[in-house]
């Protein structure tokens, strides 16, 4: 679309002076929206007729105010009809203390209805901030939680290990260590669904002399597509490995469910 | 009297849909003499126009959370309200005085559109329009002076709405540089 002709085409008057039809104001809505130079035009022709009406002004009956005023104040005063004629919020002729009684009256109405009002507001509105605030926190714990985990990955100390699969039900696990801040991930996908007495878990394992060392580093349930495990204390291991293990298993792994295994060294 | 404050439009704005009776106030003392204005270039008659000046800030009143500032200016918006108050204001008496059943047609011929309400003012925007080509004046006047749509000019005037709506374009764009 070329813009200027737009401006120059006569849309701008024809919009602000309310002869437009239903579509041309919202195309030139949109337009105004996307184009800065035709919202200037249209402001300063609104500007134009603004000067020109305020230089054609014509003083209006001294009495309208105060009748403004009073059509105003009737729909939520409507029970009080008959003392409303005295209008609350002039002091015209406020000549003696039942005026100041009758307006005092008013008054008080009129801010109980207001308080009243803004009590009520305010309490959806607290309603609505505390739903936000519950829904921005559990998404800070989300983001905080992927953040964390993709700093673990892309961390060049990580070291990514594949716990091979030694049965065929094993699932397809890697584990993702970091030695530097002795941070383990495990990333296990598609493990297959066990008794709900056991559970899996994963060890590390240091070779000290021959001899096997396995610690514990957590128990999880089978059945999900993926599941990642943070640990914090794994500084050594020569190999991760998971077995199954009945449910919140405290002793030693049960090599005879050996499920996966991965050394960290080759 | 207290010396009036005064606002920007968006302060303004922001009081009144906090309905501050303070900024009424100076939206009326500020803004009453250019509508009841531009109300007069519609309606001659004193005391109807007054009455729709009233309803206007009534309405302005009300409807004040319903103005949105990216389609338009404060008093843009006002001055729409006072035109449309106006216009239905004038067509339904109109109708009340068997007028409106008259073809508009045979009082653009007569007299370029005021037929209908010969005995207005030449004020404010009026005046500028008087300025206009006798032909874009006309177009002007049964548009923006008596709302009718581009549709019902067009087949008063029998001409295509296309070129109603260009020559009204035209006629707003002459206007526009006689305001000025």
């Amino acid at each position: 679309m070329n813009i200027k002709e737009y401006i120059a085409s006569g849309i701008i008057e024809s919009y602000v002076l309310g002869l437009a039809s239903e579509q041309e104001r919202m195309e030139f809505e949109q337009h105004c929206a996307r184009y800065p130079e035709l919202l200037d035009a249209r402001i300063k022709f609104e500007q134009l007729l603004e000067n020109q009406a305020m230089e054609h002004a014509e003083a209006p009956p001294v009495d309208s105010k105060e009748k403004i005023w009073s059509a105003i104040q009737q729909p939520w005063s409507s029970n009080t009809s008959k003392i409303i004629t005295m209008e609350p919020t002039t002091t015209r002729r406020s000549s003696g203390m039942r005026w100041v009684a009758a307006a005092s009256v008013i008054l008080m109405l009129a801010a109980g209805y207001f308080a009243f009002d803004y009590y009520n507001k305010n309490k959806e509105l607290q309603k609505s901030n505390d739903e936000m605030n519950a829904r921005l926190n559990r998404m800070d714990t989300v983001i905080n939680k992927m953040k964390e985990e993709q700093a673990v990955i892309q961390n060049p100390n990580t070291t990514v290990i594949n716990l091979a699969a030694l049965k065929e039900s094993a699932p397809s696990a890697s584990v993702y260590w970091d030695t530097t801040s002795a941070s383990v991930y495990l990333l296990v996908r598609n493990m297959p669904q066990i008794a709900s007495e056991k559970q899996y878990q994963l060890w590390s394992i240091i070779d000290s002399a021959g001899k096997l060392q396995p610690t514990s580093l957590g128990l999880f349930d089978g059945g999900q597509e993926k599941v990642m495990v943070k640990v914090n204390d794994a500084q050594k291991a020569d190999a991760f490995a998971i077995t199954i293990e009945k449910r919140g298993n405290a002793g030693g792994p049960d090599l005879q469910q050996l499920q996966n295994m991965g050394k960290t060294k080759l | 009297m207290n010396q009036p404050p005064t606002y920007n439009e968006s302060d303004l704005v922001k009081l009144l849909k906090e309905r501050s009776e303070k900024a009424f106030s100076y939206l009326y003392d500020n803004y009453s003499g250019a509508l009841y204005g531009v109300i007069h270039s519609i309606i001659t008659d004193d005391e109807t126009a007054r009455d729709i000046l009233q309803d206007v800030f009534v309405n302005i009143w009300k409807k004040i959370d319903s103005y949105d500032p990216t389609k338009g200016r404060l008093f843009t918006w006002m001055l729409n309200i006072a035109r449309n108050a106006a216009i239905d204001k004038l067509r339904s008496k109109a109708f009340k005085e068997g007028l409106k059943n008259q073809p508009i047609s045979e009082n653009v011929d007569i007299s370029g559109g005021s037929a209908i309400n010969p005995a207005i003012n030449d004020v404010g925007l009026r005046k500028v329009v008087s300025r206009l080509k006798e032909e874009q004046r006309v177009l002007i006047d049964l548009s923006y002076f008596q709302g009718f749509t581009h549709e019902e000019i067009a087949r008063a005037m029998n001409m295509p709405l296309g070129t109603v709506k260009t020559r009204i374009r035209s006629a707003l764009i002459q206007l526009r540089t006689l305001i000025q």
